[in-house]
């Protein structure tokens, strides 16, 4: 009987085209992404990947693997649920087949129809590797053994955990629907517990719980770099084995539950809940005469009462998805979804955002609206088929009501179930807002978030499922439709299409919900927001008709057929309504094309920034040499209209010549944004005029002689602000803009000089005289000291100019702000904040007091009278930056949730504002040349000192706090390097992991080994020697040449392995014994091993130092351990049996085997090595 | 009141022809439908309810062309279907609101009072807050008459209604549709001659997609008087009988000789007696090509 099944249930499938078709997708799928992956349809620059690596294979696999769970109901699902459906399970009671022998022939039989599909996709994936048109770069020889590993540790187990619990819960409920919702909740589960996983320090439970073993692998390779994942196949540690064997073992529990609880009878729940299927019955009262009567009752069939009819209708339809116990779960599931999603603090610096309306806007409802598009495609084939199933189609269809009715009944019925999952959305948000005690409700903004702008993107999905199911009649194939669908439409722009109007329902913005700022709101892209949906509205609605066309009516029809009685019902009012939207979508379609495409050669520029430079570098290089005045004072006059988005700036530049020859050609460069005109006061004559480089070249009449000035003047606007696309940085409230839209002299500077420092190439200090005009209300926050404010012609007029001279980098604010002001050490201190933003106002102030006072005591005073710190909306940024005496800092820093507490976390705005402080004295004061490793000076030491000052304010373990996570930057960052990384000497501005990372742990490290004082003490005499300085500017060596004067011999390793080569230590506990001395004395006896290699070429590793030679040491197993030569001081430690850890002693240790004893005064559990986390280690969990 | 159906063919794509050129005329009253299984009764039924549209042939109601125009006839169908389910979780009484709904009665005290009303005449008043999906067969097919009679059709299509109705439900059952019938058309299929007899003025018996005869049930009495012949015989002879004569009906008797009925314009002899012509009698004879 078993076989009997099995083979039955095999014919099914291999008669079933759907069968064939989802195989086909599935291998195309596979061969398509592979292809694209490895660069068949273009280059994909973002990634330099190996497409083929088992990572590579590995994160399709997860990827596709999600969609083919939707597989898993469809066929899996459907074996049993066929039988339930036809009734034929009762029957099978009476056949002699064993409970066990039914279900596994229908599980085993079904779920090898999955893995079949599965295996087509991998063989899709080797394809596309194999293809003719893939470019060979990207592709690794195929190896079968990394597909097979791939398979059957994670493919299949995942499946089959899948299968079971699809199959387990179809059949319980006997409800193919409860089964596409245990997708959707496994789907749910994984999200919610890699974002466990993702805060957790350690790995920890999440990696567990996450059923599909993606976040363990995840979490596992963090810091390989992309090179190793290229060549390193994945890696099967012990959580995953772990992961894996858990999850299996669910699945066989599972298995074994539904084995136990199975009935041929079935009605698991009904029994569960002690209801019984009987049936009311009645005592039926003979036949009495009878008198009829029809009460007069009219129908009506007004438009009027037929849209009153859709809407009735639609209630019944909603009750009866909310009655479902189904949609309960998903909604529980997604309040649950919601608030691990808002519980979790932010993974690096383990504090929390204030739950702000936008913040829940944000992530939170991303991921719940995930949900309700799988829910409205799935309702929308529920509807559609409920009839049908429920056998009431004959009579709904004999019914008068026309199609049109039906259709709208059922889409309002989905809306209707949209809008309540939106509440849902607002009540828990509202509801974690109360349970953190945040009070500031904000109902307009949740409201129009969501049931304006999210509503209306649904109201177009509801359109399309309804669509899709109307015409397929199958809501297995059509929900599998519609989520590939959505996959496809969203990555659209990745097969090449990229065009708006093609791309169906999605926003123009990207990560439009994401920018939502409490100072700006959302800004000018709210237009373009609207244009798009209004364009795929009226779409819907033709979707929609089209669908009243195809509906279905009485008896099943071939689909021929349809399209007969589509075409006959193609007529009258409908026709006419049917074109006349299809040429207004056409119409209009065109017309928001070319408002884009007016644009596109903005986008060109900005979006190949690159070869643009190559070009500009090929056709201008002749130029390069010619010498060019600096400019060293700068007088505009700003007008900002925050209404308009837009701005009118001029003024002029004075350039001195301070070369030994005179000028007579001068090199210009002016904004892309922005339409800039310059003139001189004497007579110049223009050389070359390149608009598409914005590159000018005039020749002067009459030279600069040397040291002798002369005036460039210039006026410049914002390009045009056209329907889509706002051409400025003004914004309605909190703009924040930056110098760069001023011209520039001289041709593009791409090398290194010690002639310019690291922020300009045509200027050294400049004085700044600003005259900015804004919206009356407005408070304009510029360089300088605020010389004067006032009003005129409803604007408000703010004159600045600066009493020290700044470099010609700079930003300036305009918004409604509210002022906090103190006073430090002689210098006033102003915060410009957003009303409501309070939250954070005493660390701020108390990070730049704290810094200040570091900063002053160890190297020099503070140069400016005031110290402006202005908030900008976070749709502009989430970082902070300091020029002149304005330190800039994003909104999301004014939003920390303070009552987090401080000994576990990063005080996060604390540091940002002592971080930016100190670039008063790195960056402003002592500036460095442009040179590589300019950011050394600037950054790392920043970092470091912030640090100190970090330690200074919330002690020494907070302080390691800080640095391990610094540690943890530099260690993560260094994973998608793709180049050779460099040491953090010669570090570039874009590698900030080791700018900032490293730097960090590299010179705290030093001032830890060789002392507080005297680390700084050699950089205050740095600073000394350099700070104001002009040309020649300071190079990292200067600093390190500084600080090698204060460093005794037995630590100058320190500076070689720390700043002048990328080196890492591999070290770890071999053994340890603890024993009892009595009397609480305990000694301890450890062995160790440390080893120390250098990264050299392209991930390379080499264990000789400077002069070729290495160590090598033979562990007992017979392995050989090499390491560079060590004279090295580490650090040992021990954690005792209360938790406390102890630090033992610095010991220095001159080979790779090392072996120690100490006594001890409190019991110790562990002996650790580098307690303090201070040395550059990938692997720290064997230091104990 | 009149449905006139012409030359109406319909052929499935298995090859079985359904409906062969059928033509024929309704009036107002009780149209009974006899055949047997795969006469193509349920055919004829969904065609006229609109679920189904033939290969050829037209099918008027009144002046309404129903296959051009099925939304005109639907505003004055009523349509019981042989079998039907229900949604589930919906009581009677919202249930019959949603196909009130359907068929275009606007929200109201008078759809309640409809509602109710017609609750009443299917005798499921009291059990109008229940789940209709809980009821028991009776009971469902009474509530398919109580939404069929929710707009007042004027056309009534019943596909087999009383298959698996107790007798009191039955007779229930019949006597509201015989009420409705008297100022409307109502088509009633059944392949159980009993519930013709009973009720309808009017009968048509069909077989292989054709109408063969469409006549009032005391006609066809009257038109079998004296030609119906009945004896008892020993069932080892039936085979032998059944090639000797028309015989249209054989039962067993209590001591188990069987009773067979036999069609025969005149006395067949071999000791048959003059039998009773009854429906069932004219209907096997229809069937059996006995009457031209």
């Amino acid at each position: 009987m078993f076989l009997t099944i099995l083979k039955s249930e095999i014919k099914y499938w291999l008669k079933n085209p759907a069968y064939y078709f989802y195989l086909i997708i599935f291998f195309l799928l596979g061969a398509a992404a592979m292809a694209g992956a490895a660069g068949a349809f273009g280059e994909d620059s973002s990634s330099v990947k190996t497409a083929n690596s088992p990572m590579g294979i590995f994160s399709f696999v997860m990827l596709f693997g999600k969609l083919m769970l939707f597989l898993l109901p469809v066929i899996v699902g459907v074996s049993v649920y066929r039988d339930h459906k036809s009734g034929v399970y009762r029957l099978l009671y009476s056949f002699p087949i064993t409970k066990s022998g039914y279900l596994s022939a229908k599980f085993l039989s079904s779920f090898a129809g999955v893995n079949i599909i599965a295996l087509f996709f991998l063989c899709g994936l080797m394809l596309g590797a194999a293809l003719p048109v893939v470019p060979a770069g990207r592709i690794l020889p195929v190896e079968i053994s990394a597909y097979a590993e791939i398979y059957f540790i994670f493919l299949l187990p995942n499946l089959l955990l899948s299968g079971i619990i699809v199959f387990t819960v179809v059949v319980l409920s006997e409800n193919i629907y409860a089964g596409f919702i245990s997708v959707v909740l496994l789907f749910l589960l994984r999200e919610s517990a890699s974002r466990i996983t993702v805060s957790a320090e350690t790995g920890g439970l999440g990696l567990l719980i996450e059923p599909f073993g993606e976040a363990a692998v995840h979490y596992f390779t963090r810091n390989n770099t992309i090179v190793q994942n290229d060549i390193i196949s994945l890696p099967l540690t012990g959580t995953i084995v772990l992961n894996r064997v858990l999850w299996l073992t669910v699945s066989i529990f599972l298995a074994a539950f539904l084995y136990r609880v199975f009935s041929f009878e079935g009605g698991f729940f009904r029994r569960l809940s002690g209801r019984t299927n009987n049936s009311i019955e009645q005592s039926s009262a003979a036949g009495e005469k009878i008198k009829i009567y029809f009460p007069e009752v009219k129908s009506v069939w007004g438009i009027p009462d037929k849209l009153k009819t859709a809407w009735y209708l639609s209630n019944a339809e909603i009750k009866y998805i909310i009655k479902s116990r189904s949609f309960l779960i998903v909604v529980i599931a997604g309040i649950i979804l919601i608030s691990t999603i808002l519980m979790q603090a932010n993974p690096q610096t383990g504090t929390k955002l204030l739950p702000v309306t936008w913040s829940i806007l944000g992530l939170p409802v991303f991921f719940f609206s995930m949900l309700i598009t799988v829910l409205t495609f799935m309702y929308a084939g529920v509807l559609i088929n409920r009839a049908k199933i429920c056998r009431i189609d004959s009579l709904i269809d004999t019914s008068p009501a026309g199609d049109g009715i039906l259709l709208l009944s059922k889409f309002l019925a989905l809306v209707k179930m949209q809008i309540i999952l939106l509440l849902v959305i607002m009540a828990s948000g509202i509801g974690f807002q109360i349970y953190s005690g945040y009070y500031r409700f904000e109902l307009i903004q949740y409201i129009f978030a969501l049931f304006v702008l999210h509503l209306s993107g649904f109201v177009i999905w509801a359109f399309a499922s309804l669509f899709v199911q109307n015409l397929f009649r199958n809501s297995y194939i059509g929900l599998f439709l519609l989520v590939l669908a959505a996959i496809g439409i969203s990555n659209l722009p990745h097969a090449g299409i990229e065009k708006m109007i093609f791309r169906f329902n999605q926003n123009p913005e990207p990560d439009f919900f994401m920018k939502l700022s409490d100072l700006s709101g959302y800004g000018y892209s709210l237009l373009p927001f609207f244009v798009y949906k209004a364009y795929w509205f009226i779409f819907g609605i033709i979707i929609f008709l089209l669908s009243i066309l195809f509906s279905k009516r009485g008896l099943t029809e071939t689909f021929t057929e349809r399209l007969t009685n589509a075409a006959l019902k193609f007529r009258g009012k409908i026709a006419y309504v049917i074109l006349f939207l299809c040429g207004g979508f056409t119409a209009y379609g065109y017309f928001i094309n070319a408002a884009a495409t007016g644009n596109e050669e903005m986008m060109f520029k900005t979006g190949n920034q690159e070869s643009l430079k190559s070009e500009f570098t090929t056709r201008y290089s002749a130029l390069k040499e010619i010498k060019q005045p600096r400019i060293t004072a700068v007088n505009a006059k700003i007008e900002l209209y925050p209404e308009s988005n837009s701005m009118y700036a001029e003024g002029f530049y004075t350039l001195i010549n301070r070369t030994l020859y005179p000028i007579d050609t001068l090199l210009v460069r002016t904004g892309f944004d922005e339409i800039t005109a310059v003139s001189f006061e004497d007579e110049i004559e223009s050389l070359i005029d390149d608009s598409l480089f914005n590159f000018y070249v005039f020749k002067l009449r009459k030279p600069i002689a040397p040291g002798d000035s002369i005036k460039m003047s210039f006026n410049i606007k914002n390009r045009q602000n056209t329907l889509l696309v706002k051409n400025s940085n003004i914004l309605n409230n909190g703009t924040y803009l930056k110098s760069d839209i001023f011209p520039r002299i001289g041709y593009i500077f791409d090398g290194s000089t010690i002639f310019n420092h690291y922020q300009g190439s045509d200027a050294d200090l400049i004085s700044l005289e600003l005259l900015t005009g804004t919206s009356e209300g407005q408070t304009v926050i510029a360089p300088g000291k605020t010389i004067k404010r006032w009003n005129e012609n409803n604007r408000t007029y703010t004159l600045n100019k600066t009493d020290e001279k700044v470099k010609f980098v700079f930003g300036i604010h305009s918004g409604i702000y509210e002022v906090y002001k103190d006073y430090h050490l002689g210098s006033f201190i102003e915060v410009y904040y957003h009303k409501p933003h309070t939250n954070n106002l005493k660390q701020i102030v108390d990070g730049i007091k704290q810094s200040m006072s570091y900063n002053s005591d160890n190297f020099g005073a503070y140069p400016f009278r005031v110290i402006k710190v202005a908030e900008f909306p976070r749709s502009e940024g989430s970082y902070a930056t300091t020029a002149a005496n304005i330190v800039s800092i994003s909104e999301i820093r004014f939003l920390t949730d303070i009552r987090t507490p401080v000994d576990n976390n990063i005080d996060i705005s604390f540091y940002v504002s002592a971080h930016e402080l100190s670039h008063q004295w790195w960056g402003n004061q002592v500036m460095p040349a442009d040179v590589p490793g300019a950011h050394m000076i600037t950054e790392s030491l920043t970092e470091y000192i912030t640090a100190r000052i970090y330690e200074k304010r919330y002690g020494k373990q907070s302080a390691e706090r800080f640095l391990s996570v610094q540690m943890e930057r530099y260690l993560k960052g260094r994973t998608s390097e793709t180049g050779e990384e460099p040491p953090l000497y010669t570090v570039d501005a874009e590698r900030s992991y080791i700018s900032y990372g490293k730097g960090a742990v590299a010179f705290y490290l030093l001032s830890e080994y060789i002392g507080e004082e005297r680390f700084n003490r050699a950089v205050k005499k740095f600073f000394e020697k350099y700070k104001f300085g002009g040309p020649p500017y300071p190079v990292p060596v200067d600093l390190l040449g500084f600080l090698e004067n204060e460093t005794p011999d037995s630590l100058k390793y320190l500076i070689s392995d720390m700043f002048k080569n990328v080196v890492f230590y591999d070290n770890r506990v071999s053994e340890t014994r603890i024993s009892s001395l009595g009397g609480g004395k305990y000694r301890i006896d450890a062995e160790f091993l440390i080893s120390k290699y250098r990264e050299t070429g392209f991930k390379g590793r080499s264990y000789n130092d400077d002069s070729g030679k290495s160590t090598e040491y033979t562990l007992f197993s017979g392995d050989v351990l090499r390491s560079m030569p060590l004279r090295d001081y580490i650090g040992l430690g021990y954690i005792d049996k209360d938790g406390k850890l102890i630090y033992l002693k610095n010991y220095r240790t001159d080979g790779i085997y090392n072996s120690v004893s100490f006594v001890v005064d409190s019991e110790p559990v562990k002996f650790i090595i580098d307690p303090n986390n201070l040395l550059i280690e990938t692997e720290k969990n064997d230091n104990m | 009141m009149k449905l006139t159906l012409k030359n109406i063919s319909k052929t499935y794509k298995n090859g079985v022809k359904a409906l062969d050129a059928l033509s024929c005329e309704i009036t107002a009253g009780m149209t009974g439908l006899l055949g047997p299984n795969g006469a193509g009764k349920s055919t004829l039924m969904r065609t006229l309810a609109t679920l189904q549209k033939p290969d050829s042939g037209d099918i008027f109601f009144n002046e309404i062309d129903i296959l051009k125009d099925p939304l005109s006839l639907r505003k004055q169908l009523g349509y019981l279907p042989q079998e039907f389910g229900v949604y589930p979780k919906m009581t009677a009484e919202e249930l019959l609101g949603y196909f009130a709904a359907l068929k275009g009665i606007p929200s109201g005290k008078a759809k309640d009072d409809l509602i109710h009303y017609v609750l009443e005449l299917t005798n499921l008043y009291d059990v109008r807050k229940k789940y209709v999906d809980g009821y028991s067969g009776g009971m469902k097919q009474r509530f398919g008459i109580a939404q069929l009679l929710l707009s007042g059709p004027k056309l009534i299509i019943v596909d087999e209604p009383t298959a698996g109705l107790d007798p009191a439900e039955r007779n229930r059952f019949l006597n509201i549709l015989r009420e409705i019938a008297r100022t409307n058309i109502i088509i009633f299929s059944t392949h159980i001659v009993e519930d013709i007899k009973d009720l309808c003025n009017d009968m048509a018996i069909m077989n292989n997609g054709r109408i063969l005869k469409h006549v009032h049930p005391v006609d066809c009495i009257k038109e079998l008087r004296g030609k119906i012949w009945t004896k008892n015989i020993n069932p080892d002879r039936l085979e032998e009988a059944e090639s000797a004569h028309e015989v249209l009906s054989s039962g067993y008797n209590r001591d188990d000789s069987v009773n067979i009925r036999v069609f025969s314009e005149h006395d067949p002899g071999e000791g048959f007696a003059i039998g009773q012509p009854a429906l069932e009698d004219y209907y096997f004879a229809v069937l059996n090509g006995n009457l031209k």
